[in-house]
Formats: structure tokens, C-alpha cells, sequence
């Protein structure tokens, strides 16, 4: 918050003496991750020490490869999770894979206890057939490309004025939202810059959503429809069939609200070049086209026993259709559930050894806002402690730093994400933007690994 | 625009709101929350969890409430009873603790029915 110096350029020295009494390991720098790094410094009364282990060598998760670029205010939330970082017990490590690099035996070994915060990377499918056609992706894809994420290959040209967006949460509305307005309004965000250029060339005019039930299922929330319709230089129209009668049944808030913007929506003008459709009560049933997508085949089924099919014709088919947990390492998985039984987010091994600890969306499913971890978060420390109180966790019996160097693998540091921030901010000052993200590995590692004095 | 707290809150301090707050930037009074309008990142965390519907996006508000919405940011900016300085930004309610004492507007409140 601008008033303290920064830390981290001269904690990793400090921590040379630090020998804490118990050794805690966090995998997942997203808001998850630390908040339970917070919540166990606050909450344990022994002396502690958290190491914040990350694949990628920027932290802050889906904060930064998430949140749309041009929600700055919820991104400003970074000035909290920082002082996480820049709490003296916590460490960053970034650049290092568990699961890959360093097995998830080997980790627990060197620590008291691990929490897993590593998210929902996987997506959900629709099973429609033409579902793997070139140019119909999964809503990540084009969310890490916009965000810069280092593993994005994607490069996305729109040459089309149509696109679809199949869903019906917040995801389908940011997706929506950033192909639909005005690129030159993203040049204050932090957007790659061959992504701001490609969205500066786009020739995507009309941006359809394509929701299977009524908009009283929708999940999407309020706000961002809000933010939507609001939008400058954008209509947003829907079919006032396709909204259900006025206090036909017992709404919560969210749904009462969200209709009453869309039945506004479905009053208003639609004068603007740029333009969203809601279809709701819209089955998707196939991706058209020969070698990449011509159109999205639909069924409209909100009259029943009258169903009728159309074709949208668009070039790209996102699928927003939810994110899903994959297994982990001796993290035993439910396939049917598609979750980690846990109790209170202590999950315990089938062999007998210590239990491990998950947290966010890892432990809940990919559902609820950052805040929502919070919560999350002291169930599972609490669980950690208690265990820790009880004599349950074995001590730690090796060294992560010592692992690291005998596998010859080079963290990023608090210190070398700094090196990267600044990085970011030079750039965006020679682009005349405020900060412009770099989004390539050997960028983010030239810099993040000397500490920052590239 | 950020979310504010509104008279439902008077008395009521239910604080599942205070639970959710990613930034931690909703402050106890006396009778009543208080979400800092210079902290608040305008996420909605807080506005589905309140039992009794207190908070609001700013531009939603009734103009009933109008005065207590604007009271949010009398809190932080006006000099409380008892202190010799604004709270400001204190940047995280957790770590100043209940501050116990509530802005004038909220203090003479008529207890709710």
C-alpha cells in the first residue's frame, strides 16, 4: 500500500538466521494458497515458516491469468495478497512444478505438513460432435492468451464478424465482454501487446451467448451483467420470450436482480455495430463446418414439443461451460465426483501416512468468488493445527532448499518476482501504457532468476 | 463504485460479510459495519451473505439510504469520537481490531423495530 519499503528486497538475507520450529508448504500462489500461508502464520502458536511453492515463476494465480484485464479493481487486490508474501515467515518459490520436478512424496518429506492449492485446471467438454474442430475452444484458452499466461500457444485471429460463447456464468461474460468492446478501451490494461493488437484488427462485431436453460439458471452474477450492458458502443439484446413471467416463482437475490436487467435489455435499442445475443433456452448440438468452425447448431427448446433447430454462423465456438479438479498425486481422487473427499480439507492417505491438506477450488470446485476462500482457508488451517496439536504430522526429514540444489532447480524468489514486476511496468511506460505483462518463459525467467537486475 | 453498508446493519452486525472480504476492508463500529470506500475493490463478495440485506453496490442504493451509504465514508474520513485522527486507510479492519465507536449519523439511530 505504498507505505512500508519493500520487503522483499532485502528479506532473503534475513532469513539466513530464521529457524523456525515448524515448516509448513503451500502448492498453488493463487489467492487459495495465500490466504492459507496467512492463516496459518496468524493462527499457529509456534514459531512458523511457509513456503509458497508455484509452477509458474509469477505468483498470484488466477488474480493474474484470470480476472479479465480490464476488471482493475478486483486485480487491485494484489496490494493484499503482497503483504502475504512480505510477511517475514512466508517465501516465495517459484518456477517449480510439483508433481513433475520434485514428487509430492519428496516435498511432504521436507515439511511438516503440505496444503494443495492448486485449483481446477481442467476443462469441461460438451460431447457435441465438431467439439475439436479448429477455431472451437475451451473459454481457458482464450482466457490465458488475453492474460498473458506463459503456457498460451494460442494465437487467435478475427477475421469474422460472429463468434459464440456457450454458457452462462461470469466466465461467458468476460469472454463476451473483452471480444465485443472497443480494443482501444483495453490499452490502459495489462494485456500482451500481440494480443491488444490482434483485438485492435478483430472484425467480431456480434458476440452470441448460448445458454442451455432460462435465465433464472443463469450463474453469472449481477455485477457483471451490469457491467455489460453498460458497456459504451455495445447493445446487448434478448428475446423477452425467453424471460419468465414476472414473480412466477421464488427467485434469490442474484436471479431477481438478473432479470430485471435482461428485461430491461429486452425493452432497449439495439443501434450499436457491436452487439450481443442471448439465447437462452438454447441446446447446443454440433459445431458446424468442414475443416474449422462455420457455425454452432442449436435447438431451442423453450416451448416444449416444439423444438427447432437454426444455425448461428461464427467462426469461433468458445465453450464456458465450467472447470473441472484432476487427480494429484497421492491426493486419492473421486472420478465419479470429479473431487478429493476431504474432511474440513484434510485428506487422509490410504497408507497411513500423514494427512495432507487441500483448499479453494481444489477443495470446493471450481465455484465462488475470491473472497469465498477466506472462509476456505481457516477451515483447512484449522484442520492443519489441530493435527499438528494432536502429535498427528510427522516432522520434517530433509531440506527443501537442499532438494532444490541437488536437483539443480532454480526458484524464482519473492525478490526475482519483483525483478518481474518492474520489468512489466518499464515495458508498459515504453508502450505508453502502465504496465504490459511479459507472457513468454524465457522472458519471465531471465528476469525472475537474477533477482530482478536484468 | 464500491458496496456500502446500510441501516439494516444498525444493531444487527451479523459480520458473515467481514468473513468474505478479500481485502478485509469492512470495520466494526458500535452498532454497525463500515466498508472502506478506499479499500473496497468492488468484487460483491460481501452483498449475497448479509442476513438481512444491508449492503449494496453504491449505485443501487434507495434513496432512502443515501444518507447511510455516504455515513461509510464519514467513518473513515470524519474524526470519530475519541480519537484524535481519521482512520483512513488502516489497510485491513482485522488488524486494528473493532474500532467500538460509530459515526454520529449511526450512533443516534433509532433502534431497529
Amino acid at each position: 500500500m505504498g507505505s512500508a519499503p519493500a520487503k522483499g528486497d532485502v528479506r532473503p538475507s534475513n532469513r539466513q538466521n530464521w529457524s523456525p520450529n515448524v515448516r509448513f508448504a503451500v502448492v498453488g500462489a493463487g489467492p487459495s494458497g495465500l490466504y492459507a500461508a496467512d492463516e496459518l502464520v496468524r493462527r499457529a502458536t509456534a514459531q512458523v515458516s511457509v513456503d509458497v511453492i508455484d509452477r509458474l515463476p509469477a505468483p498470484y494465480g488466477l488474480v493474474r491469468y484470470g480476472v479479465a484485464p480490464d476488471h482493475l479493481t478486483i486485480k487491485s487486490i494484489v496490494s493484499t495478497l503482497r503483504k502475504i508474501l512480505e510477511r517475514d515467515e512466508v517465501r516465495l518459490l517459484g518456477n517449480i512444478d510439483v508433481g513433475r520436478v520434485v514428487s509430492a512424496d519428496a516435498l511432504a518429506r521436507c515439511y511438516d505438513a503440505v496444503i494443495y492449492a492448486t485449483g481446477a485446471p481442467l476443462d469441461k467438454h460438451l460431447g457435441i460432435p465438431g467439439e475439436e474442430l479448429p477455431g472451437s475452444h475451451a473459454a481457458r484458452e482464450l482466457v490465458e492468451w488475453y492474460s498473458g499466461h506463459p503456457d498460451s500457444y494460442s494465437d487467435f485471429v478475427f477475421d469474422n464478424t460472429a463468434v459464440a460463447i456457450i454458457g452462462s456464468g461470469n466466465v461467458a461474460l468476460d469472454l463476451a465482454r473483452i471480444l465485443v468492446r472497443p480494443p482501444e478501451e483495453l490499452t490502459g490494461t495489462d494485456i500482451p501487446d500481440p494480443v491488444l493488437r490482434r483485438l485492435l484488427d478483430s472484425e467480431v462485431r456480434e458476440v452470441h451467448i448460448v445458454a442451455r436453460r432460462g435465465p433464472e439458471a443463469a450463474k453469472f452474477t449481477p455485477k457483471e451483467l451490469r457491467e455489460l450492458v453498460g458497456l459504451d458502443r455495445v447493445s446487448v439484446a434478448v428475446e423477452a420470450a425467453d424471460l419468465p413471467a414476472e414473480q412466477q416463482f421464488d427467485a434469490s437475490r442474484n436471479v431477481l436482480a438478473n432479470l430485471a436487467i435482461l428485461r430491461r435489455q429486452a425493452c432497449a435499442e439495439n443501434s450499436h455495430e457491436r452487439r450481443v445475443f442471448f439465447h437462452f433456452h438454447a441446446r447446443p448440438i454440433a459445431v458446424e463446418g468442414n475443416v474449422r468452425v462455420e457455425g454452432l447448431r442449436i435447438e431451442r427448446s423453450r416451448d416444449v414439443g416444439n423444438a427447432s433447430e437454426t444455425v448461428i454462423p461464427v467462426s469461433h465456438v468458445f465453450r464456458a461451460v465450467g472447470y473441472a479438479v484432476g487427480p494429484i498425486e497421492n491426493l486419492a481422487f473421486d472420478p465419479d465426483r470429479g473431487l478429493i473427499p476431504h474432511e474440513r480439507g484434510r485428506v487422509a492417505r490410504e497408507d497411513g501416512g500423514s494427512p495432507q491438506y487441500i483448499v479453494g477450488w481444489l477443495k470446493r470446485g471450481p465455484s465462488g468468488v475470491i473472497g469465498t476462500n477466506r472462509a476456505d482457508a481457516v477451515e483447512t488451517v484449522e484442520a492443519v493445527l489441530a493435527d499438528l496439536r494432536a502429535g498427528a504430522l510427522q516432522a520434517p526429514v530433509a531440506s527443501f532448499d537442499k532438494l532444490l540444489a541437488e536437483l539443480e532447480i532454480r526458484p524464482v524468489t519473492y525478490a526475482g518476482w519483483l525483478g518481474i514486476d518492474e520489468a512489466e511496468l518499464e515495458r508498459g511506460q515504453n508502450l505508453g501504457r502502465d504496465r504490459v505483462k511479459l507472457h513468454e518463459w524465457p522472458d519471465l525467467l531471465r528476469v525472475g532468476l537474477t533477482n530482478g537486475k536484468a | 463504485m464500491v458496496f456500502v453498508v446500510l441501516s439494516a446493519c444498525v444493531d444487527v452486525m451479523d459480520r458473515s460479510c467481514i468473513e468474505v472480504c478479500p481485502v478485509d476492508c469492512i470495520y466494526e463500529g458500535g452498532r454497525k459495519l463500515y466498508i472502506n470506500p478506499t479499500e473496497c475493490i468492488d468484487c460483491a463478495a460481501c452483498e449475497p451473505v448479509c442476513p438481512v440485506t444491508a449492503i449494496s453496490d453504491l449505485i443501487e442504493v434507495p434513496e432512502s439510504e443515501l444518507e447511510f451509504a455516504d455515513d461509510n465514508r464519514s467513518f473513515f474520513e470524519a474524526i470519530l469520537e475519541g480519537r484524535d485522527a481519521p482512520l483512513g486507510k488502516p489497510g485491513g479492519a482485522r488488524d486494528v481490531g473493532p474500532i467500538g465507536v460509530d459515526t454520529p449519523l449511526v450512533r443516534d439511530a433509532a433502534a431497529p423495530q
